[in-house]
């Protein structure tokens, strides 16, 4: 009559061997690369958010650029620099073709916002009452 | 008897002293992940929080002078006095010269007192709106208002008299008594409505000369104070109510309206959901630094700023 540990398992007690000190340290080493891959994680989703608040920031000044391109009646708009705290971003502005165009950059990206917009736009409004 | 091998106490050890450090590791990782996943959580309903507060904002905006006369420099009377001479509207030009829309758009600062003035810089930490509404009524044909002079318009449609009512001089609020249309940038005041089904004959009186075009819409006018106040975003209609609360956990607010371009920055200040430690929050990105010093803030949250630009067409 053989002897189990673990009577539903059948593991034969005196068949098994226990695993070595070199097998231990080998399985945590393999271990710590894993745990190394997943300390990245918090890493890359903190500068993930950076980077998309950047660009939420950047949609934001391009379409403030782009309702003033709209009273803009210069045909050469000067570049414009706005600085929000940690970033500063560039903002360039054009109208052509019945296009307003604003492209806005920062470092590590841009943006370019259009959106059809009339020479005459920034007409909008009589300038005397009749 | 069959030896048995087993571990020898050295071995022991250093298995423990190796699984030691990796458990260390283990918990540093999970706790800065938790707190990683804190910091997102906090951001993200930091946000949320503002872009419902300029949600909330956005239809007063939009509307803001559709059918008002517009502030330009070459006249820059023109609102208050297609207002002002007949008769005197009290939510708009109190007697407090400090008090008084110079335009549609108008800044006012928020005093260490509480009370709000007019600003007359480009940024300010409250802002005051006049604003129409749709009424679901309009006119068929043109009409021409001159400045002192009573015209008797029909009115087409199912005109709502909750919202408008003819002056008179005890009315407890006279805005209710004003009425633009988009095509003209001139207010009239509503003296008489007649009596009738889905057309009405109202009688209107002009300050300023102007023209309204055939099949214009009428639309009502409407003001409001927009303002944060504790840790509440308050909007404050002139109607005789006093100032209701529409959004919690906003810290502030600040705007920026450029005269020439037109187009008003507001910037909400917003609190995260949850409270953590004291002096969670460093320093804020975005913020405007003639803003900064305004906010008194619970040191335990997380804080986000948002902004939007709205072009402000009369």
């Amino acid at each position: 009559m053989k002897k189990y540990l673990f009577p539903l398992l059948r593991i034969d007690v005196s068949r098994k061997r226990g695993v070595s000190l070199v097998e231990t340290i080998i399985a945590l080493l393999i271990l710590s690369i894993a745990l190394i891959a997943i300390a990245g994680v918090p890493i890359m989703t903190t500068k993930l958010a950076l980077s998309s608040t950047r660009h939420e920031q950047a949609t934001t000044i391009g379409m403030r650029e782009l309702n003033a391109l709209e009273a803009d009646s210069r045909d050469i708009i000067p570049d414009r620099t706005i600085a929000t705290g940690f970033n500063t971003f560039t903002a360039r502005s054009s109208k052509q073709n019945d296009t307003g165009r604003v492209t806005v950059v920062w470092q590590g990206g841009s943006l370019v916002l259009e959106r059809p917009l009339s020479e005459f736009s920034s007409v909008t409004r009589r300038a005397s009452r009749e | 008897m069959r030896v048995r091998r087993a571990f020898t106490l050295v071995e022991l050890l250093i298995a423990i002293v190796i699984t030691g450090f990796v458990m260390s590791a283990v918990i540093t990782l999970f706790f800065s992940v938790f707190k990683n996943y804190e910091l997102h959580q906090d951001i993200s309903s930091a946000k949320q929080r503002g872009h419902i507060a300029l949600a909330l904002i956005q239809p007063f905006v939009l509307n803001a002078g559709l059918g008002l006369p517009p502030d330009n420099a070459s006249d820059p009377q023109a609102f208050q006095r297609a207002f002002v001479d007949i008769p005197p509207l009290e939510p708009l030009f109190p007697a407090q010269q400090n008090q008084r829309f110079s335009s549609f758009v108008q800044l006012a600062e928020i005093q260490s007192s509480g009370e709000m003035t007019v600003s007359a810089a480009s940024e300010a930490s409250a802002l005051w709106l006049v604003y129409s509404i749709s009424s679901g009524t309009g006119v068929d044909k043109g009409f021409e208002p001159r400045r002192g002079v009573v015209l008797d318009i029909p009115i087409r449609g199912t005109l709502d008299l909750q919202h408008v009512a003819a002056y008179t001089p005890d009315t407890p609020n006279p805005l209710k008594s004003w009425v633009v249309f988009p095509s003209a940038t001139t207010p009239l005041l509503v003296q008489n409505i007649g009596s009738g089904g889905t057309v009405r004959i109202m009688r209107f009186l002009s300050n300023l000369d102007d023209k309204v075009l055939p099949l214009d819409e009428m639309r009502f006018v409407r003001a409001v104070k927009i303002f944060v106040s504790g840790t509440s975003l308050i909007v404050n209609r002139l109607d005789g109510s006093s100032g209701q609360t529409v959004a919690d956990g906003i810290a502030g607010m600040w705007c920026r309206f450029d005269q020439n371009e037109r187009v008003l920055t507001v910037y909400i200040l917003a609190r995260a959901d949850t409270r953590r430690e004291p002096g969670v929050q460093g320093a804020l990105d975005g913020w405007p630094a003639a803003a900064d010093v305004r906010w008194p803030r619970d040191a335990a949250y997380r804080y986000a700023v948002v902004s939007r630009s709205w072009r402000i067409r009369n």
